[in-house]
């Protein structure tokens, strides 16, 4: 029996599951520290592919230094938008939501007028392929794995072992107290926002690489990083692990034995079933 | 003073009240519907910027004679936002204008929405391409299909057996679209015609760019070929990039167009820019008509792109507009209709085409022009033909 198609599937799915991953982490982080489901995600996602794009194809700038700029502002975006949009209707989640759906619209545009709706690609320097027992698959692609669980990684440790991180797990879990202790709150959000739109614009920048960009290519960043983390656990990082994976490797390996079809039922209905049984999600709390 | 002042006032006013009536009277008006924005504005946009270069080629030309007397085009824009409610309010809008005469929207289910509101209102519509032929037939009577993708695929099925007479086994990779059903049918008929097999047909989601998956199970068919039917450039560059990373190495075609072959070109690595074809112009190409060589011109200078395959498409229908009002000396829709579907000859980009179809849609909707074939020889290199019709 030939293993090969299943191995290279495995595989399919562990790129796909970091890609998933670090799209998620962002929009993770922003949920658990600010309570909203910050849904323009992907348009910062999209954001950030956009001005490594005008970076090295108009300024001629080099992909790496373009990515470190294209983090850094979009981070400063997202700081913007935090203490602009989002600070003055802290505690009331909807009118987030509906200030949300209206960047979608007012980012999309602002990048359809700019640079047009046409498809851009750039390149990464990062090219090859790797190819093992049969199997091939993009360094491209190698990097994002390892970027997004490298990430992920600095994110537990940043949690876990800094003064700022356990900030941030006090106001996820109860922002009054943490406030109480002398947690100052506007700042941790700033700076939930930097970092998750940094993380937002990162995912973008190496999908970008893969892929094409487009004004619209957000919509798919914030479908899958909501699947992640209603599948992994509202606010939960190690749940965003379980549910990038997951999906991921339901993404990866049902197309290659059923039809990708079927690969988006299933994965969607995973969620519905996480939802009827375990609402919390797989690694989240109550 | 007083006198010499209000005679100004009347003359003024009598040109302000007569002038818009005689340039209204001196121009035909001519709608163009596509995306200008939503999702399919990325792939559509291109038509609307082509609007004025276009109209500024005809008028250069004196424009459309009719009853002795040259009227300038004007085209009057509408974006259908990327979708029928968007659709069916820009043609309204531009009815209401007093528009009969349309560039139809490419974006399929747009084109299907106006079609009633058209018909009913006796508007002519030409539709650059599209590979929907049911959109031809009755009871539409008054859409024209400008580029008839269909009828291309037994040209191009023999040319790609010509160039790899060794192909034999076939893998179909296709986007889920209503809009191919037609032609993928045509093109899985014409690959068995043709004594090839086609080991592997499945269809993706829209849109989707990552084809490891699709790839993985095609290329354990071990094909000689991949078709890539219907496929716009983000997912033509996605199943070229991917297959060759997974070690494809054969010819990957596609027997329509998935849009500009240089920008299909700039899309794909350069080292894996071989072996690949489309049915579709390298406008760049010294064999390109005169036309086209001044279209690009025109096009260049007014919006600082390249000249690119959708331009093409505005140009193509506008210019079967312009014939049909000529030869039926008339701006009646029913009437350019008529004369279209008899016209024995049309001048178009790539050459002399005319309307066919009545043996298949029962009328002749269909254009059938030379076909322009582009194929990346080594490492980008464009080799360029255009296909004899036989």
């Amino acid at each position: 029996m030939d293993l090969t198609p299943f191995l290279q599937s495995i595989v399919n799915g562990l790129a796909l599951s970091g890609i998933y991953i670090l799209v998620a982490l962002g929009l993770a982080l922003v949920l658990s520290i600010m309570g909203i489901v910050q849904i323009s995600h992907g348009e910062i996602y999209m954001l950030g592919a956009y001005i490594v794009y005008g970076l090295t194809k108009v300024l001629g700038l080099d992909f790496f230094p373009s990515l470190l700029i294209s983090m850094f502002s979009v981070g400063l975006v997202g700081v913007l938008l935090e203490r602009l949009c989002f600070r003055p209707f802290r505690g009331s989640p909807d009118r987030a939501f509906t200030i949300s759906l209206a960047l979608i619209l007012i980012l999309q545009n602002v990048v359809l007028s700019m640079a047009g709706g046409d498809p851009h690609t750039y390149t990464s320097p990062i090219s090859g392929v790797l190819r093992f027992f049969g199997v091939a698959i993009s360094w491209k692609r190698v990097f994002i794995l390892i970027v997004g669980f490298g990430l992920l990684l600095l994110l537990f440790v940043l949690v876990k072992r800094t003064k700022v991180g356990q900030a941030m797990l006090a106001a996820s879990q109860e922002k009054d107290g943490a406030s109480l202790l002398g947690i100052d709150i506007d700042s941790l959000s700033a700076l939930a926002m930097f970092v998750g739109c940094a993380l937002a614009a990162l995912a973008g920048i190496l999908m970008g690489s893969l892929f094409s960009i487009y004004p619209t290519m957000g919509s798919f960043a914030l479908m899958k990083a909501m699947a992640v983390i209603i599948l992994g656990g509202l606010g939960s990082l190690g749940g965003a692990v379980i549910g990038g994976l997951l999906l991921g490797l339901i993404d990866g390996i049902l197309p290659v034995f059923t039809t990708t079809h079927i690969a988006g039922m299933v994965g969607f209905g995973a969620i519905i079933l996480v939802l009827i049984f375990r609402p919390q999600g797989i690694a989240g709390h109550e | 003073m007083k006198k010499e002042c209000l005679t100004r006032v009347i003359v003024f006013s009598l040109l302000s009240w007569f002038l818009p009536y005689s340039v209204s009277a001196q121009t035909v008006k001519i709608g163009l519907i596509s995306s200008v924005t939503g999702p399919m504005a990325a792939v559509f946009k291109s038509e609307i910027e082509a609007a004025k270069p276009a109209a500024e080629l005809i008028n250069k030309k004196g424009g459309v004679k009719v009853g002795g007397k040259n009227y300038m085009i004007e085209i009057v824009t509408g974006d259908d936002q990327s979708s029928p409610p968007g659709a069916v309010s820009a043609v309204n809008k531009l009815l209401q204008q007093g528009v009969m005469l349309f560039v139809a929207p490419m974006f399929i289910p747009s084109n299907m929405a106006i079609s009633s509101i058209c018909e009913e209102a006796k508007a002519l519509r030409v539709t650059p391409n599209c590979a929907d032929l049911s959109l031809f037939a009755a009871p539409n009577r008054l859409n024209f299909n400008g580029e008839a993708s269909y009828l291309n695929v037994p040209h191009v099925y023999m040319k790609l057996k010509a160039l790899y007479p060794g192909t034999k086994r076939i893998a179909i990779i296709r986007p889920d679209d209503p809009g191919a059903k037609a032609i993928t049918e045509r093109t899985i008929e014409e690959i068995r015609r043709q004594g090839m097999e086609v080991v592997f047909h499945e269809a993706y989601k829209i849109p989707t760019e990552d084809f490891y998956p699709l790839l993985t199970k095609a290329l354990q068919t071990k094909p000689d070929a991949i078709e890539g039917i219907f496929a716009i450039i983000p997912w033509m560059r996605g199943i070229i990039n991917q297959a060759r990373e997974m070690g494809f190495k054969g010819p990957i075609w596609l027997v329509s167009a998935c849009g500009d072959t240089n920008l299909l070109k700039a899309a794909i690595e350069p080292k894996y820019a071989h072996d690949i074809m489309q049915a579709a112009p390298d406008l760049t190409s010294e064999k390109m008509l005169p036309i086209v060589k001044e279209f690009k011109r025109l096009v260049e200078t007014e919006t600082k792109t390249a000249l690119n395959y959708d331009h093409i498409q505005t140009l193509r229908a506008l210019l079967i507009i312009v014939q049909g009002i000529e030869k039926a000396q008339s701006l009646d829709p029913e009437r350019i209709a008529k004369a279209l579907e008899e016209m024995e000859s049309i001048d178009m980009p790539y050459g002399k085409g005319r309307f066919t179809g009545k043996d298949l849609i029962g009328q002749n909707r269909l254009m059938r022009d030379p076909i322009p074939f582009s194929r990346f020889v080594k490492e980008g290199r464009i080799e360029f033909e255009f296909l004899p019709l036989k």
